[in-house]
């Protein structure tokens, strides 16, 4: 479809009805607001294995909400639909930025675990490195998912550690961590919110036999 | 001279030409495959209308319709064929024509 500007634009529209369920940024929002949940687990529960089980009990049924969540109001509103391949390539693009991701992740852990806590030069700059990683990933997203409003989730993601460290670090002030975390979380879940109210309005569930259609 | 009741492209496919259709063609034409709901969705069609138009278009060989089923739910699958890919990029560039003199 290259240079045939008005398709493209009428694909682009068609494709971003699939992100105005709002439910995505729900979800974000949610596995954000559960981070102080993490660093609460560590005083609750004694070794690193059942800690690493609750965690990962906790991000799957999030996953598994979120997954069903979106089969029960968006598949009966806006149907499926097979992409075009350039934007299936793109939705794999996604997939392996957001492998990356992990791995960068689990790299900084197994630096952090070989070198040691004693390593306060490499620990003091883990939510510098959170932060440029949750920027690329969200920009990588926005860009390869063509939805513009994840660009500003990525600093929101990453601010929220930078400020939680470094307010304690460098001024030794002490913000919650509920707060650090929730307040990025409650501006993301509130984008969420309005969006999955408003694409409740514009696309009504349509029965057979229901007449004209409103938003066309 | 062309008079006013003078059809200005004698040759566009009457088939493309009817909004309704247009509106199908053109929609399928931005993804590979889609199901009815998001064509009801995206057209403003009813089903009926929807139903009858799929029809007449899958008769010209201008849309492919694949019934299967997911588990024991009935699932149909739409495309535009090759044939109604060029019919629409033909009908495209006929109406741009037509259209360009008022510009």
């Amino acid at each position: 479809m290259k240079g045939d500007t008005d398709l493209e634009r009428l694909e682009r529209q068609a494709w971003r009805k699939f992100y105005d369920d709002g439910l995505f940024d729900i979800f974000l929002g949610t596995m954000l607001a559960m981070m102080p949940v993490a660093s609460m687990i560590e005083t609750w529960l004694p070794n690193e294995l059942s800690r690493m089980a609750v965690l990962v009990a906790v991000y799957a049924g999030l996953v598994l909400a979120f997954t069903l969540l979106r089969r029960g109001i968006v598949r009966p509103r806006l149907g499926t639909i097979k992409p075009t391949r350039e934007r299936r390539r793109k939705v794999h693009g996604t997939t392996l930025v957001l492998a990356g991701s992990v791995l960068l992740g689990l790299l900084v852990w197994a630096v952090t675990a070989l070198r040691g806590a004693g390593n306060t030069d490499f620990v003091d700059y883990i939510p510098l490195v959170f932060l440029l990683n949750a920027t690329v990933v969200f920009a990588a997203m926005a860009y390869l998912l063509d939805v513009p409003r994840f660009y500003a989730y990525g600093p929101l993601f990453g601010m929220s550690i930078v400020v939680l460290e470094y307010s304690r670090t460098l001024l030794d002030i002490k913000i919650p961590v509920f707060v650090a975390f929730g307040l990025p979380a409650l501006i993301i879940v509130g984008v969420g919110v309005y969006k999955l109210v408003r694409f409740l309005r514009d696309y009504p569930v349509r029965d057979p036999g229901t007449a004209i259609h409103e938003n066309g | 001279m062309k008079t006013g009741s003078e059809h200005p492209n004698p040759e566009l496919d009457r088939l493309v030409h009817e909004p309704a259709r247009l509106a199908i063609l053109t929609n399928l034409y931005l993804v590979e495959s889609a199901d009815a709901t998001w064509l009801l969705q995206q057209t403003g069609l009813t089903w009926g209308n929807l139903a009858s138009h799929l029809g007449k278009l899958e008769e010209a060989g201008y849309v492919r319709v694949k019934k299967s089923f997911k588990g024991r739910k009935p699932q149909t699958t739409l495309s535009i064929a090759e044939a109604g890919r060029e019919a629409l990029l033909a009908y495209r560039r006929q109406m741009l024509d037509a259209l360009q003199p008022l510009e």
